[in-house]
């Protein structure tokens, strides 16, 4: 065929850059886009200098185009590692005894929530990075051109994620079901990564679309919590037919029902479910919406990519008056800092958190995951609505805080204007730990205390005063366990003084696995401690580690921190 | 046949509720240096934006080159060269990758745009930093690699957005000749700068903006009410500032109220 005819990768000037080697595939494809209005020179040119831009950082997956220093290599090797050692263990799953439609459902469902956390926390600042416009829009790259590349680019990211974090699954999918259920489960996996993506996209483009300056950031970072936390829900429904049992019961329904429509991860069992030669009205239907919803979404949004890059310049458009600081932080500033330096470090530490996008990008979805994972442990209960322990669901929501804890802190690092920072290089800055401590507080008060406080005030009004001492107690540890962490995540560099890396989102990956890691610590110590000693104990426990740990790092942080005063503008 | 380059006729635009430009309307003949000037948000680069396609008017009709501007055909922008108000540019390329790039995309070769960057570069004395990353480079010689790009495809109008914005006094006196030159040479330049004495000195035609409308519009000698004045007091004038000399006075007050530090 004249369109499959083998061309070059490289362009006849021999001075020009060539397409990455993952990109090469996309020659023989040029008359085709070009017949759709894309420009190709320019789409090999934004690929080629975003594949550039990627390999000159010390992290990210980028660095894979220019594998000439061994130790990006290494690094991203490492970085690959901890991510399909962590899909292995998701892989499991498939191993329970049941169903395939149960297995898959599980499997697909946190498949759907690493996609597309990956998408909101690490891929984001692509997608929605206006700079593009000015560099490429403004010197004649139309905007179906310069989308395109962009979901390339993405794409290629997120093929990789899914490759480390599924891969291992569908590996021991062909184990137990066979080479062709595998099949089934990696097409499956795939076009669960395209609608990861395309929800991503349409969300961003309605919000684009109705809203402007701070309103705009402020909605973007609401609709990705609730989508993440639509995204488990949505994997839940099937569990609330009549047949179905426990999640990590027997099996869930495999009989049809119309709550399998609205339960989209359930969606990506249904091709394996036909490649096992299940072919049922079940199977069909969810084969038949895994494939269609996700293509007809890409059409859709090609047809509206042009506008979506029209409303990014949104982006760049000046900020609404900023909120004054309310009861709520003069209240938590006032109990949790000494007035002076902290107190300072403290307010400053709040201001940044509230206006950084970026960082609002990449932790608040973290932290919908931690709040949902109670929801996960203790599905069962929810479900009979039987709340028989209301205590144990505040020791749960503790456990989730912890597990956003590692990026909410390793975040605490970047700013986007780093710059600004270089105020404490010329004012007299002598107590160095005094600006962590100030700032990590403010991170704790910030974004963790009030979903605590809140849980706490519900969990009360159902479980008594049982469950108001736990949550005191959770509340406590889990400070403590911030200031812990806080060190060496933050201590050995100065923070809000690194320019955020776009493409550092392997590294988001790793550190989601650090978290969840540390959070499943956390978890046994705290079911081990709840469920055994039971009681006023448990609360006690918690609250006397909290305390010491509060205490002693409060000390530890004022003397024993000395930081390099250096700003970063590269990303790490 | 239209005698202008560019024609904006009753151009609106808005960010939420912020009325940005306000029933805005001028025409630019060819071979013109225009100044654009006026207070922080007037609407300068939103005007900017939207010449480039970057921004699409609420209201009004945007020509140039005789045609309306069309999202559909962006190769009207090989005939601008563009100088963005905020160094947007990708830092951890090197000044060679990045003019190569630019250079690129206004349809050149690579090798071509090299070269020419490279003499230009050799000009304005970035031969040495030439193979170093943008990002260990100072503002001013950022702003020289965005006059540089927007100059390499060789353009027949020039939108520059503040482009005298960290320069130092002799590179800003070499840009001042460049652009009389480029004029000269039948090119037109519309430029926004805070610098009023440079606009006065260098432009054709001054258009003075403020919160939205046109306020004055052409050559200085006939926008001046009066023999003896200069942009800035007209500047001033124009845009309602009048009370300089007190806000200073308050400021200093301000300033050295209290005890001073020195012996802390």
């Amino acid at each position: 065929m004249k369109m499959l005819k083998k061309t070059e990768p490289v362009p006849n000037d021999p001075a020009a850059l060539p397409l990455p080697k993952a990109f090469s595939w996309l020659v023989r494809l040029r008359p085709t886009f070009e017949k759709r209005g894309i420009q190709f020179d320019q789409l090999r040119l934004i690929l080629a200098t975003k594949s550039l831009l990627a390999s000159r950082e010390s992290s990210g997956l980028g660095s894979m185009f220019n594998n000439n220093k061994r130790g990006k290599r290494s690094r991203l090797r490492i970085t690959f590692l901890w991510n399909t050692v962590f899909g292995a263990v998701l892989g499991l799953l498939l191993l329970i005894p049941a169903s395939i439609v149960t297995t898959f459902t599980m499997f697909m469902t946190v498949q759907l929530l690493t996609s597309f956390l990956a998408i909101l926390t690490s891929y984001s600042s692509l997608i929605l990075d206006p700079r593009d416009r000015t560099v490429f829009a403004a010197r004649g790259v139309n905007d179906r051109t310069l989308s395109f590349a962009r979901l390339l680019n993405i794409c290629f990211y997120l093929g990789m994620t899914l490759l480390a974090m599924g891969g291992p699954g569908i590996v021991i999918s062909s184990f137990h079901y066979g080479p062709i259920v595998a099949i089934g489960g990696f097409i499956a996996l795939l076009f669960s990564g395209i609608l990861s993506l395309m929800l991503a996209l349409f969300v961003y483009l309605l919000i684009l679309r109705f809203f402007d300056g701070e309103r705009l950031r402020n909605m973007l970072n609401l609709v990705q919590i609730l989508l993440m936390i639509g995204i488990y829900a949505g994997g839940q429904l099937p569990n609330l037919l009549p047949q179905s049992m426990s999640i990590f019961g027997a099996s869930i329904s495999d009989q049809f029902s119309w709550l399998f429509i609205p339960a989209f991860p359930a969606w990506f069992a249904g091709l394996p479910m036909l490649f096992a030669g299940q072919v049922t009205a079940l199977s069909l239907l969810l084969a038949g919406l895994s494939v269609v919803i996700p293509v007809a979404m890409t059409l859709i949004f090609f047809h509206f990519s042009g506008v979506f890059e029209v409303y990014l310049e949104k982006l760049n458009q000046g900020n609404a008056r900023p909120r004054k600081l309310g009861w709520w932080f003069r209240g938590i500033s006032a109990l949790m800092t000494r007035p002076g330096e902290e107190r300072t470090y403290f307010t400053l530490g709040w201001r940044v958190l509230g206006s950084e996008r970026d960082y609002k990008l990449r932790v608040y979805p973290q932290l919908a995951y931690g709040l949902i994972l109670p929801l996960i442990f203790i599905g069962n209960e929810l479900r009979e609505m039987s709340f028989k322990s209301a205590s144990h669901f505040i020791a749960y929501a503790g456990i989730g805080i912890i597990v956003a804890l590692a990026p909410a802190l390793v975040n605490l690092r970047f700013s986007s204007q780093p710059q600004a920072m270089a105020i404490f290089q010329y004012v007299p800055f002598k107590t160095h730990g005094l600006l962590l401590r100030g700032v990590v507080k403010a991170m704790f008060a910030r974004l963790f205390l009030l979903p605590l406080v809140l849980m706490t005030a519900i969990t009360t009004a159902i479980g008594g005063l049982d469950a108001l001492v736990a949550g005191i107690a959770v509340i406590i540890l889990t400070y403590g366990i911030t200031l812990i962490m806080g060190w060496p995540l933050v201590g050995s560099q100065f923070p809000f003084a690194s320019v955020y890396s776009a493409n550092a989102n392997f590294r988001g990956g790793s550190i989601g696995v650090i978290s969840i890691i540390l959070g499943m610590i956390a978890a046994v110590i705290i079911i081990f401690v709840g469920g055994f000693l039971g009681g006023w104990i448990f609360p006690l426990v918690l609250t006397l580690l909290g305390l010491t740990f509060g205490l002693l790092l409060g000390h530890f942080y004022r003397t024993n921190l000395r930081y390099e005063l250096r700003i970063n503008t590269e990303p790490e | 046949m239209t005698d202008s380059i560019v024609t904006l006729s009753h151009i609106q635009k808005s960010f939420g509720s912020k009325k940005v430009l306000k029933d805005l309307n001028f025409t630019i003949a060819p071979g013109n240096i225009v100044g654009y000037i006026g207070p922080n948000g007037a609407g300068k680069s939103t005007t900017v934006k939207m010449m480039l396609g970057l921004l699409e008017p609420d209201d009004g009709t945007l020509e140039l080159f005789g045609q309306p501007i069309s999202p559909k055909d962006p190769s009207y922008k090989r005939r601008i060269g563009y100088v963005p108000e905020s160094a947007d540019v990708f830092d951890a390329l090197t000044a060679r990758e990045y003019l190569s790039l630019i250079g690129q995309l206004y349809g050149l070769s690579a090798a071509d745009a090299e070269q020419k960057a490279l003499a230009l570069a050799e000009l304005v004395n970035l031969r040495d930093a030439f193979d170093r990353r943008i990002s260990s480079y100072s503002k001013g010689m950022r702003q020289l690699i965005l006059i540089i790009a927007s100059l390499l495809h060789n353009p027949d109008i020039l939108f520059w957005d503040q482009p005298l914005n960290g320069l130092d006094a002799n590179t800003v006196l070499v840009i001042e000749e460049v652009l009389q030159d480029l004029r000269d040479q039948g090119k037109t330049i519309f430029y926004s700068s805070h610098i009023l004495d440079v606009v006065q000195k260098l432009s054709d035609r001054i258009i003075v903006l403020n919160a939205g409308t046109v306020v004055a519009d052409g050559p200085f000698k006939a926008i001046a009410k009066e023999a003896d004045t200069n942009l800035q007091q007209l500047f001033n004038d124009l845009t309602g500032f009048a009370e300089h000399g007190q806000k200073a006075q308050s400021f200093v007050d301000i300033v050295t109220e209290g005890e001073s530090h020195e012996d802390a």
